[in-house]
């Protein structure tokens, strides 16, 4: 399978609120169910223990990536049977109109979001600003009666958008926030096997929860591990239209290695210069605050925990147009390589 | 089966003065039913079928319109991004965040905007028009762009028409208004009173463009138009605010914005629809307008009358109908054409 491929199958996949099958099945299809444990908060996690060399200690890495995706979740159901939603997550509202979704209730059930025709414009008092989500019908073509056999308060909804390839090898799908950063951890997962690394206990944790909550499924799974080095992987902005340059990557410049005055210095430090002796491309990510991140949750678990954040530049965050180019994915893996085959020396 | 044809037009591309991958799938079809097909200057295409009889001093034509709304390039940008604007009306609202099929090559656009988080907060609140949206196909700058794609393409929305949940609704793109011709070539295969034409229109969505050459050469003294139109049923209005609802059958027409419908017809059509138990509403408000206006004034003028599909979300790319008002507008179209004169 390619990266093009994992990150398509992972894209169309869902996982949001309490349902994680869908896209946890996706990533067990892909790497089997060997060396694998699902916690009690549906985090997915991946060990692997490398050959331990007389005299060392194991050296516990672990790389986090979250499978949660921004999505709704239905709080009504009106008396002609359109269903209402609230955000899970920090949907754009302004790219919701006419847009299709799946309901994720007793079977997907398909929605359109309602929209005022142009020629009906003038009915709207404030035509010319976004919709508010609580404001949106959607429309699943069934009566009350018909909704209630399917649909209940409460259940969780997602985007319908298939994932798709642009030319000069992008993508553009839902979810790309972090079926990204998955798509990540499964290609180091699979390069490793190949390499001889000592003295590693790698956890590769597909984490749940990010999104809503900050941080939710992270901080049990490193509460668990206790690593000793956390490095997460997620995505972050790149240049678009109206982006001011210094606010934002550079999707094409490689992975962005992130710094802020939560991460750690060293980490932060031996990214960079393995990046650039490997020749692997890569930007600088230079954050005044928190990183918005689980690396926030992840830093301050028990006594404390040395994290590092590495970032793929994506446009149209949060939407399901996002777009990425699948070098700045591989530019990523190998930097992630490099590093575990650095600390494997030590 | 007419839901077929519906999907098959619906997921061709053809906006207004790019019709002609619509017009040679209508050609396919009409084959089997007519050799006298003709197409004018304008790429309209127009059949005639002969009936039962010839009307003494009438002449008769059933029309609908091959566009779609859709979007051209207007310009490209040096850093790559393009430059775009509805051919049509549509409300820009809709747009963001769409994808988007550029020029002959089919290539895959998407129409972002700045991200929220990053927005001032007069930005937030007010809905970026057609000046402040961009298709991105993932070029670095203009000559990359111009590999791939030139200004003066067309857009279309990336839909594909399929069945909602519980089989009686579709959703798609197009619906208006290959709707319309989806059952023209449906009564097209039907034994016909009369001698009828039937009219597969260019460009309506800019101005009923290609109705006014029709008629000219049609000269018709009687008309239906067959159309899509639009349902505020899926919104917050209630009573007369929803203007006409989904499964509450064909519209039959008495006023729009561009015409005030034949009286005698529009008696006819309800008359017709109650006896023959066919599930009809009228619109309770003035909106929308369609090739009947001009088909009117042509020459020395036409009785018009319009039956129609109510449609949720027009011109978006999600268009949702409800396969009973379409047997409703079809079953009805037959009949008043076969009851016209």
């Amino acid at each position: 399978m390619t990266t093009t491929d994992i990150l398509k199958k992972l894209s169309n996949s869902y996982g949001i609120g309490n349902n994680y099958d869908s896209v946890t099945n996706s990533i067990t299809d892909i790497l089997g169910k060997d060396n694998m444990g699902i916690d009690i908060n549906k985090n997915l996690v991946y060990n692997i223990k490398t050959e331990l060399q007389d005299g060392k200690t194991y050296k516990k890495i672990m790389l986090d990536a979250h499978i949660d995706e921004i999505g709704f979740i239905v709080t009504s159901i009106t008396e002609e049977g359109y269903i209402k939603l609230a955000n899970v997550g920090g949907v754009d509202k302004r790219l919701l109109l006419s847009k299709e979704v799946l309901i994720l209730g007793k079977k997907k059930v398909l929605g359109v979001v309602s929209c005022v025709a142009p020629h009906l414009l003038d009915k709207i008092s404030n035509k010319n600003e976004y919709m508010d989500i609580n404001d949106m019908f959607i429309d699943v073509g069934l009566t009350k009666k018909d909704a209630e056999q399917l649909i209940s308060i409460g259940d969780f909804c997602v985007f319908n958008e298939s994932c798709q390839c642009m030319v000069n090898n992008l993508v553009t799908g839902k979810s790309l926030d972090n079926r990204i950063g998955c798509t990540t951890l499964i290609e180091v997962y699979n390069e490793i096997k190949n390499i001889n690394l000592k003295n590693l206990d790698i956890y590769f944790c597909f984490t749940v929860k990010e999104e809503l909550s900050g941080a939710v499924g992270a901080l049990t799974i490193t509460n668990n591990i206790e690593p000793d080095i956390a490095i997460v992987v997620d995505v972050s902005f790149a240049k678009a239209p109206n982006v001011e340059d210094y606010k934002c990557g550079k999707m094409g410049n490689g992975v962005m290695i992130g710094f802020s005055p939560i991460l750690d210095n060293e980490i932060f430090d031996t990214l960079k210069s393995l990046a650039n002796k490997n020749n692997i491309k890569n930007q600088l990510e230079i954050m005044s605050n928190r990183t918005g991140t689980n690396a926030d949750g992840i830093v301050a678990v028990k006594n404390g925990i040395k994290t590092s954040l590495l970032s793929i530049p994506i446009k149209n965050m949060h939407s399901t147009i996002e777009m990425v180019l699948i070098d700045d994915i591989i530019s990523t893996k190998n930097l992630i390589v490099e590093y575990l085959k650095e600390v494997s020396k030590c | 089966m007419l839901i077929n044809l519906i999907k098959e037009l619906s997921n061709l591309n053809g906006t207004s003065g790019d019709e002609k991958k619509i017009a040679e799938y209508i050609l396919l079809k009409i084959q089997q039913f007519t050799k006298d097909v003709k197409i004018d200057n304008l790429g309209n295409v127009i059949a005639f079928k002969k009936g039962e009889k010839t009307p003494e001093k009438d002449t008769i034509m059933l029309s609908a319109h091959m566009d779609e709304v859709g979007f051209i390039v207007t310009y490209i940008e040096d850093n790559g991004l393009i430059r775009f604007f509805p051919v049509g009306g549509i409300n820009s609202a809709v747009v963001i965040g769409s994808r988007v099929l550029v020029g002959q090559n089919k290539i895959l656009g998407v129409i972002g905007n700045k991200p929220q988080h990053l927005l001032s907060s007069s930005e937030k609140s007010k809905v970026a028009d057609f000046d402040n949206l961009f298709i991105d196909i993932g070029a670095n700058n203009k000559d990359e762009v111009l590999k791939y794609i030139n200004i003066g393409d067309f857009c279309y929305f990336n839909s594909t028409a399929k069945n909602m949940n519980d089989d009686n609704f579709l959703v798609g793109k197009a619906f208006d208004d290959r709707i319309g011709c989806a059952i023209l070539l449906d009564i097209l295969k039907e034994e016909l009173s009369y001698d009828t034409y039937f009219c597969f229109n260019t460009r309506e969505e800019v101005g009923l463009i290609g109705a006014k050459t029709v008629s000219h050469y049609v000269k018709p003294t009687v008309s239906i138009v067959v159309e899509c139109t639009t349902a505020g049923d899926n919104l917050s209005f209630s009573g007369a605010d929803k203007v006409c609802s989904l499964n509450d059958g064909v519209i039959i027409s008495y006023m729009d914005r561009g015409c005030i419908y034949d009286y005698d017809l529009f008696c006819k059509a309800k008359n017709l629809a109650t006896t023959q138990n066919i599930k009809y509403q009228v619109k309770t408000g003035i909106y929308g307008g369609n090739d009947s206006r001009a088909i009117q004034s042509s020459h020395n003028g036409c009785k018009v009358m319009a039956l129609s599909v109510p449609a949720r979300n027009l011109h978006t790319q999600s268009i949702v109908v409800a396969k009973s008002d379409i047997k409703a507008t079809r079953d009805l179209t037959l009949k008043l054409l076969n009851n016209i004169v």
